[in-house]
């Protein structure tokens, strides 16, 4: 990577980034390569050997590509734009930055591209001409004074005197700004050359001023690479961003017990427990995961007063999978023997893993009906972890009607369990109709729960929608509206049980209906 | 050059264009045939700036999704076109591990999207492989999908930047930003809002000032730019979108401009692939419309194409009959064919909020949360929905509602549902809970006792009192949340993109910005916003003084989202610019909504974090 610094004379390196010159030279820089290879010829090639060539792109050692495009167009267009006055009458200049003939020509013709550059800048060297055409030669030869001549041998001269220093130069470090601009840019750059910590730092800190990500990045991994441990760890914990942009790395590299490590050591306790905590999720032996979930909790959760929350949750978590596998041990047991309730539904699934109420719901869908002393009755989990009222009437509902145990959804539902406190049932029959609708329950079913939902408007729409005829007849009658029972005649089928419930209805004198 | 076709739009073709030379160039990088593998969430892209064929004249062979395995192939030239991800680079080196133990002997080029990140370039090192490896960079920025909207293409920049502070994708952004202007001029007017819009502009005035064009450019083609994070406005995002552009992307997924629909919704035995843009006629009458007034029009439509084709039946002479087969009867066929998949998406959609028992209620909780009003009855619904298993993320939504706009949930509150989310769908979750901690959606008020403060503690408190209110107090100064009745036929007010609830944030502040409303209430909002605020306007060059040219060009406004941005957002400001004689051109990282928001969030523990 450093080549490219060898390549540019002192003078080309300052004009570099001045900013009143164009940085029409920053983008061309490849043609000015060129000159050099071509007239200092064989030195250059002696202490640059392959790596010339791979700076252009077509080996494949080639470690970095071409300058940005973007930039390069950003340079172009402007030129045209403000030399110009008007850009879209000036000619030639908008078909510059056609990007993929540049390109080819470079990499193709690079002879020929060398070539005429030499032609313009009258600089051939007499003794290779060999390459060119020979008439060209001719001519060359004949035009060539003795000033010429001189002039030639004097400016070679004090190219040799550059290179040299340019060579003396390229172990040097050059400016941590300079450094920083390629690096924001995408140009090469090396870090090789900075061994003072300030330098290092420093670089560090305009990288983070210029917002670039990926310049931080490699700052920091060059960082880690040349400083040691304690101080690489001391001077990242002062600078939040770099440690994100360490974490991204880490994190991206896959190593995720190093990732929680490092995070530790940087202050960042909490992430570091999260990231422990997701690494035993990948376990996925339920015995092996219980274990590293408990000893996970009990060092990296425990006692942090931030994590209190999480620690309380994971805890919960531990048990419940320690549940699980105490139920499917003994259930995976008496579906192999064939024992109740299994007897003639073997088990399909394992629990292990599966949420709390998914588990809730295997309870009640297995064990229902046992008592509360049992490991696997739903009361027992209901207890352990503490859960509301409403989560379990409506997973035991939910339960009950896949299963068509209406008997059993009765004594769930009946009012008694509910008493105590208010007066309002835990769970809105709204609900419950929406649970039994899921579950494709039968027309009586629905019927007789629809008819207990408080909301009459409510009530309606759903038994429209679902056309349970008999709860809209009689919902519409609670409502008094003869109006909407007298349209509802058309929904009914004429002479069923529903059309004479309505007529007999309608015949009846004794009811108000609202006007 | 110039990029202004007849009616004064930008022309983003020349984007397109743009992107199309670049994509030929890194091609043509790797000289004469080779195979191509695409990673797979390019493919889109590609398939928007080129095509299959145009790959094919620049040397593809074949063509092959990026996957674990490597390619079985004998071609000896290989190009990667990827995105430089770490994980992109380590499948790579396996490929060309394995290619080398099988004795295979390939030459490698990895393309990269749009820049190499120095990651890759350790990662080839690490792996051995850096000698066998071109890199080449395929600057693709933003590509074209509307006449109006360009995008990134990169949904992952939310999560990395705001979750994880990954800054990485910033200098693309800038680029993206630089490119613009070299081809519609230096923008004289800019504001930005927001963290990350903030590094955005001070990276591109640092390269422009390395190549020394920071002036204003009289023949600038826009007029005012805005540079706003997603972060400004969380809610948006997370509220049910209710134009039709904004349902078919809720509930099919737009990607890159591309939706595919179900055989339920086209009525044949096969999904089709539609391009939705303004190409599409019967699309473009009916995007920015309320879903209500959606049915009318395509009513209409569909007895039009009828007629047309009855007008055929009715035809005598031969001579207009092949008029009528060579003109109109192709217009006819187009037209019929798009009316028939937008009448069943629509269908799916308002059938969607029919069918599904508590859609109904879940649009109203979300309406009252917005409002402010029934706190109690929002949290016992959420808490319900929790409770039945209802879908994760649709739940997750309301919930981040419910503690954005009350700027975090009392601690009781906060924690009911905390455990509720991880009892039903899994502990697990807790990644994903602690996710949306982070990034500011689902948090609990902090409780701090008043006897044990400091001074200082005392401010920050107050800062903290201040923002608590937030939501309500920027709802209540910018009248975002409408007390009258909005028109959702013929709207006039920007709310109508949420049926009239709610007025995008982002497009009430570029509304409140470009009038120019007295800049003390503009203040008093923006100090309540996150992130700072930065407006200026660039000197003018020279040469550029006295030029009238710029005055039509002063209407068009520019707004680059920074973390994404909805189809209601881009409808809203539609909207206003047909109102104040705007003309509004989108750029973002990406086209995003709660779904796409909430899904990126989402980690159990499964996969990569």
């Amino acid at each position: 990577m450093s080549v490219r610094y060898s390549l540019k004379g002192d003078e080309e390196d300052e004009g570099y980034w001045n900013q009143k010159e164009k940085r029409q030279n920053f983008f061309d820089d490849a043609d000015d390569e060129n000159e050099i290879i071509d007239w200092t010829g064989t030195r250059i090639e002696e202490f640059t050997g392959s790596q010339v060539t791979s700076a252009r792109g077509t080996n494949k050692n080639a470690s970095f590509t071409k300058p940005s495009r973007p930039v390069e167009i950003a340079n172009n267009f402007p030129k045209t734009g403000t030399n110009k006055e008007i850009s879209s009458q000036s000619e030639p200049k908008p078909e510059q930055p056609k990007p993929t003939q540049t390109s080819a020509s470079k990499s193709y013709h690079k002879k020929s591209a060398s070539l005429t550059i030499v032609g313009t800048k009258n600089l051939s060297k007499p003794t290779s001409s060999s390459a060119s055409s020979l008439e060209s030669a001719v001519k060359r030869d004949s035009k060539l004074s003795h000033t010429e001549v001189s002039k030639l041998y004097a400016e070679v001269t004090s190219l040799k005197r550059k290179l040299q220093s340019s060579e003396r130069s390229r172990w040097d470090a050059p400016k941590v700004s300079d450094t920083i601009i390629r690096m924001v840019m995408g140009e090469p750059f090396s870090l090789e050359m900075y061994k003072s910590l300030p330098d290092k730092l420093t670089l560090l800190d305009s990288a983070i001023e210029y917002h670039d990500g990926n310049s931080i990045t490699a700052i920091v991994l060059f960082l880690k690479k040349t400083l040691k441990n304690s101080i690489f760890i001391s001077e990242l914990r002062k600078r939040p961003v770099a440690i994100n942009h360490y974490a991204v790395y880490l994190r991206s590299m896959g190593d995720e017990e190093v990732l929680a490590s490092q995070l530790q050591i940087l202050g960042r306790k909490e992430e570091a427990a999260m990231c422990r905590y997701r690494l035993t999720l990948q376990e996925s032996s339920p015995q092996a995961r219980y274990q590293s979930m408990k000893k996970c909790t009990d060092s990296y959760f425990e006692g942090s007063k931030i994590l209190h929350r999480e620690t309380v949750l994971l805890r919960e978590q531990c048990s419940l999978l320690n549940k699980q596998i105490l139920i499917e041990g003994a259930d995976s047991k008496a579906s192999r023997e064939r024992k109740p309730p299994f007897a003639d539904c073997p088990k399909e699934a394992e629990l292990y893993f599966l949420p709390l109420i998914t588990t809730l719901y295997y309870c009640c869908k297995y064990h229902f009906n046992q008592s509360q002393s049992s490991i696997s009755s739903p009361e027992s989990l209901v207890k352990e972890f503490n859960m509301s009222e409403k989560q379990y009437v409506m997973t035991a509902a939910k339960a009950c009607a896949n299963q068509r145990k209406w008997a059993d959804l009765d004594t769930l539902l009946a009012p008694k369990k509910w008493i105590m406190k208010t007066k309002k049932p835990t769970v809105g029959f709204d609900r419950i109709v929406g649970i039994l609708l899921k579950a494709k329950a039968p027309n009586d079913i629905l019927q007789k729960y629809m008819l207990m939902m408080d909301d009459t408007t409510k009530r309606l729409e759903t038994a429209k929608k679902y056309k349970i005829h008999s709860v809209v007849i009689e919902t519409l009658k609670q409502m008094r509206d003869l109006r909407g029972l007298q349209n509802y005649r058309t929904e009914v089928t004429y002479g069923s049980s529903e059309d004479i419930q309505l007529q007999t209805l309608l015949k009846n004198t004794s009811i108000k209906w609202k006007t | 050059m110039a990029a202004i076709s007849s009616e004064g739009d930008l022309d983003f073709n020349q984007l397109k264009v743009l992107a199309r030379d670049e994509l030929i160039r890194t091609l043509e990088s790797m000289p004469d045939s080779k195979d191509l593998v695409i990673e797979p969430k390019l493919m889109k892209i590609l398939d928007r700036i080129a095509g299959a064929q145009l790959l094919r004249n620049h040397g593809a062979s074949k063509i092959f999704k990026l996957e674990l395995n490597s390619p079985k192939t004998d071609s000896g030239q290989r190009m990667y076109i990827c995105r430089p991800t770490a994980e992109n680079m380590k499948v790579i080196a396996d490929h060309i591990k394995s290619d080398k133990q099988g004795g295979k002997k390939t030459s490698y080029t990895v393309a990269l999207i749009p820049k190499k990140m120095y990651i890759c370039e350790v990662i080839m090192e690490e792996e051995g492989v850096y000698g066998d490896v071109t890199f080449e960079e395929c600057k693709l920025g933003l590509i074209p999908l509307d006449n109006d909207i360009l995008s990134l293409e990169l949904p992952e920049f939310f999560k990395s930047f705001y979750l994880h502070g990954d800054q990485s994708w910033i200098s693309p952004i800038v680029n993206s930003l630089i490119n613009l202007q070299v081809i519609f001029h230096k923008i004289p007017n800019i504001s930005s809002q927001g963290r990350c819009a903030k590094m955005v502009l001070e990276m591109t005035k640092t390269i422009e000032n390395l190549q020394g064009g920071v002036l204003g450019d009289p023949d600038h083609q826009i007029g005012h730019l805005f540079l706003i994070d997603r972060e400004v406005d969380m809610v948006t995002p997370l509220c049910t979108q209710t134009t039709y552009e904004g349902l078919v992307d809720e509930t099919f997924g737009i990607n890159c401009g591309y939706c595919e629909f179900g055989k339920d919704v086209t009525g044949t035995d096969k999904n089709i692939k539609l391009l939705l843009n303004y190409e599409d006629d019967v699309f473009e009458e009916i995007r920015n419309r309320h879903i209500t007034n959606v049915f009318s029009f395509l009513k209409a439509q569909a007895q039009h194409v009828q007629s047309g084709y009855m007008k055929g039946k009715n035809i005598t002479q031969i001579g207009q009959m092949k008029d009528f087969v060579s003109n109109e009867l192709k217009d006819l066929k187009q037209q019929s064919k798009s009316l028939t998949i937008h009448i069943g998406a629509s269908e799916k959609i308002l059938q969607q909020t029919t069918n599904e028992p508590d859609s109904k209620e879940h649009l109203q909780t979300e309406h009252a949360i917005l409002e402010g009003i029934g706190y109690k009855d929002s949290f016992s619904f959420i808490e319900e929905k929790l409770d039945r298993q209802a879908s994760a993320s649709k739940t997750l939504r309301l919930m981040c509602l419910l503690s954005l706009t009350s700027n975090g949930l009392p601690s009781k509150d906060f924690k009911t549902l905390q455990s509720h989310f991880l009892q039903s769908y899994g502990y697990e979750h807790l990644l994903t809970l602690n996710n949306l901690r982070l990034c500011g959606l689902f948090t609990e008020q902090q409780s701090t006792e008043v006897s044990k403060l400091s001074m200082s503690d005392v401010q920050k408190l107050a800062d903290k009192a201040l923002k608590r209110t937030a939501f309500r107090a920027i709802c209540k100064k910018w009248n975002l949340i409408p007390k009258d009745n909005v028109q959702l036929q013929n709207p006039s007010d920007m709310s109508y993109v949420f049926s009239g609830v709610y007025t995008p944030l982002i497009c009430k502040l570029i509304e409140q910005t470009l009038m120019k409303s007295p800049s003390s209430t503009l203040e008093e909002v923006v100090k309540l916003l996150p992130g700072d605020n930065c407006t200026f306007t660039r000197t003018m060059s020279a040469k550029g003084k006295g030029s009238g040219a710029a005055k039509s060009s002063s209407k068009v406004v520019l707004v680059y989202f920074l973390g994404g941005c909805t189809f209601a957002e881009i409808a809203a400001l539609r909207l206003l610019g047909a109102m104040k004689g705007y003309k509004f051109m989108f750029a973002t990282t990406s086209i995003m909504n709660g779904n796409t928001l909430i899904d990126s969030m989402i980690d159990n523990g499964k996969g990569k974090s």
